[in-house]
């Protein structure tokens, strides 16, 4: 008997218990005071715009790291290679994904929930509009931001010959589909468009996100030129229909997606391309000495491991650069949640230098290269990412606006936990 | 006449530009173990990752028991066991966890797991973490979940390595076993003298291409000729040329 829905997800459920190191419940409990304390204190000093602001600004920020998390409760995960070499139905595979998915957006929408909470002080009714645009951000998380991961999957899933095949089908050319060519005179295939991957989902959180900024005005009783509730409605409903279409066509593929995007690790990594250190790596590796070795090492891994490093860095490198050339009203709100978003991956980054595939300890401790020179390295590494994304644009940013203290002491404290956190990491 | 159980035909994958397996082709019978050797790089893993589903091949055709990989991958896969190196394992799920696991989805339930675990050896480490393992054990757990649920083909990419001599009788038993109730084992490995003691088909694969296929009449010559006889037949066949 083929293995259900209710079944896979047990199973999945019972592996991420044990394996999670923190409950989910309490995190986004913690979260939700934390974005509600700051909403409060900004509400207080500022009134609801300044409150409202610090609030939409939190939330933007955490239903970013949701919505990029997406495409990882789906495809990109541990066991996408043994699940998809097993025979499961593409609809249990598809609805454990989407379970995962779901859990995770209900807990930042409780989180986001739980921080607009001080505005019901002021306002009733507006603290009902922010819980609006929560759920809704929610919904997009748990429902339209899967469905775009899977279709950007699915495109990557079918190979370009098949895609050719299903046009020549679509306009009429073959009466059915071709069987695959065989290997004579096959060439190297084209690189599958793993782009798509990132991209599509990028593009769409975006969307959603451009779309909750339109109607901000609303949240405090204004009356933005796009009306906010027709926004939200859009988007709630294009999150439910977009479920609903995958869910339709995507559970035949699930499994061939699971297989072909894991494959592609094997497929990407075999043909890496091989840089040198930059001139930025190597004007650093000439300042820490006998660190240079294992700083190259770390460098040319991150490069190739974790891209989205630098992805991420420059995106918060030109939001810095942004707030700083618009000078907004309320510039705290943004820089506040910038530099918390870049703090916050500033120490996950740290952390993720000192585990495999960048750092293998056992090999390390078996080489000729010291212990403090292993740490030096990393911290090295840290210091040259923040500077660059984050240090050196927040200061332009803080020192555009009128006052500039609050932008000042946001890079002074992330500045003090990132790099406090790499030096006292072991 | 045998009736092929699993027929491989012109298999052929690139990694980017590099070409990992060259038209690889072979028909595997019921019943049969098979040994794929050849030197590191040569494209066995590549060919047997493939052949279990987790690899997308360039071009040509894979079918298990009737069922076309790539056109009924579910059907295809549900007779497929893979032990991948290393293997791979819910590291949060305890032994017994993850072959249910693994059983289940086979359509098979916590019975088979624990008797393929029992044949292994593996009934004291029942609730172990697989996190926990070591890495003869992981192998061992690996090979289990390959083998349970009545698969049709089995494949193990270097499974027998790190095992001891218990253990490595234990699994020579249960793949002698798998084979005689109708499965096919087609398994990648350097431990020679392990394999050559169970194999009825030894396959030779250099530079992605299947170079030498020798069984029957031929192979028991081989093994006739004493105990080093199969490391000299692949010392003659494949150049010390070093990795490519």
């Amino acid at each position: 008997m083929a293995m259900t829905s209710a079944e896979l997800i047990r199973w999945s459920s019972l592996h991420e218990k044990r394996a999670r190191t923190g409950n989910a419940v309490v995190v986004a409990l913690v979260a939700g005071a934390a974005l509600a304390g700051w909403v409060w204190w900004r509400t207080r000093e500022g009134g609801l715009s300044a409150g409202s602001h610090a609030w939409l600004a939190g939330a933007l920020a955490a239903f970013a790291v949701a919505f990029m998390r997406v495409p990882f409760h789906l495809y990109w995960r541990a066991d996408a290679a043994l699940l998809a070499q097993l025979p499961i139905e593409g609809g249990p595979l598809l609805d454990a994904a989407l379970w995962r998915c779901t859990r995770a957006a209900a807990a930042t929408t409780a989180a986001v929930a739980i921080g607009a909470a001080p505005l019901a002080e002021v306002h009733a009714e507006l603290l009902l509009r922010h819980l609006a645009v929560a759920g809704v951000l929610g919904l997009a998380a748990a429902l339209f931001l899967p469905a775009v991961a899977i279709w950007a999957a699915s495109l990557v899933a079918v190979s370009q010959g098949d895609r050719i095949a299903q046009l020549r089908v679509a306009a009429g050319i073959d009466r059915e589909r071709r069987p695959t060519p065989s290997s004579e005179g096959a060439v190297a295939p084209p690189a599958p468009s793993t782009a798509a991957l990132g991209a599509f989902p990028g593009f769409a959180s975006t969307l959603v996100i451009v779309g909750v900024l339109l109607g901000t005005s609303w949240l405090t009783g204004g009356d933005p030129r796009v009306p906010a509730p027709i926004v939200l409605a859009s988007i709630a409903g294009a999150s439910v229909l977009a479920i609903l279409a995958t869910r339709a066509s995507a559970a035949t593929m699930m499994g061939r997606i699971l297989r072909d995007v894991s494959a592609l690790d094997r497929q990407r990594l075999a043909a890496l391309e091989i840089h040198p250190p930059s001139g930025i790596e190597r004007a650093i590796g000439r300042l820490i000495g006998d660190a240079a070795l294992p700083y190259f090492k770390d460098a040319r891994l991150m490069r190739r491991r974790y891209p989205m490093a630098y992805a991420l860095g420059a995106l918060v490198f030109l939001t810095l650069v942004i707030i700083g050339i618009a000078q907004p009203d309320d510039p705290d709100s943004w820089l506040t949640a910038a530099l918390v978003g870049a703090t916050a991956y500033g120490l996950a980054v740290g952390a993720r230098l000192h585990r495999p595939p960048i750092e293998h300890a056992k090999l390390s401790s078996t080489l000729p290269i010291t212990t403090m020179a292993r740490r030096r390295a990393k911290v090295a590494w840290v210091i040259g990412w923040w500077l660059i994304f984050v240090l050196a644009p927040a200061l332009f940013a803080a020192l555009r606006q009128a006052d500039p203290i609050a932008g000042l002491a946001l890079a002074a404290g992330g500045t003090l936990l990132v790099i406090g956190a790499a030096t006292l990491r072991k | 006449m045998t009736t092929a159980l699993a027929t491989i035909d012109n298999l052929t994958i690139h990694y980017g530009k590099r070409l990992a397996v060259d038209g690889v082709s072979l028909a595997l019978a019921a019943g049969e173990i098979a040994l794929l050797l050849g030197p590191n790089g040569a494209g066995k893993s590549t060919t047997l990752s493939a052949i279990a589903g987790s690899i997308v091949p360039t071009a040509g055709t894979i079918s298990v028991g009737g069922q076309d990989l790539a056109t009924a991958p579910r059907s295809a896969r549900g007779k497929v066991g893979f032990a991948d190196q290393p293997p791979a394992l819910y590291e949060f799920f305890t032994v017994l966890e993850h072959v249910t696991f693994v059983a289940e989805a086979r359509g098979q339930d916590r019975p088979e797991a624990e008797a393929v675990l029992t044949s292994l050896g593996l009934e004291k480490i029942l609730a172990r973490p697989c996190r926990e393992l070591s890495f003869g054990m992981r192998q061992r757990v690996g090979l289990a979940a390959a083998l349970v649920g009545g698969v049709e083909l089995v494949l193990l990419d270097e499974t027998l390595n790190g095992l001891d001599p218990h253990a490595s009788r234990s699994a020579r038993a249960a793949l002698k076993a798998a084979a005689d109730r109708g499965a096919a084992v087609l398994m990648s490995t350097h431990l020679l003298g392990v394999a050559e003691r169970m194999c009825d088909r030894i396959l030779l694969m250099d530079k992605g291409k299947l170079v030498a296929d020798v069984r029957g009449p031929e192979l028991a010559e081989l093994l006739s000729k004493g105990p080093s006889a199969v490391e000299d037949f692949y010392v003659a066949r494949i150049a010390d040329e070093g990795p490519t």
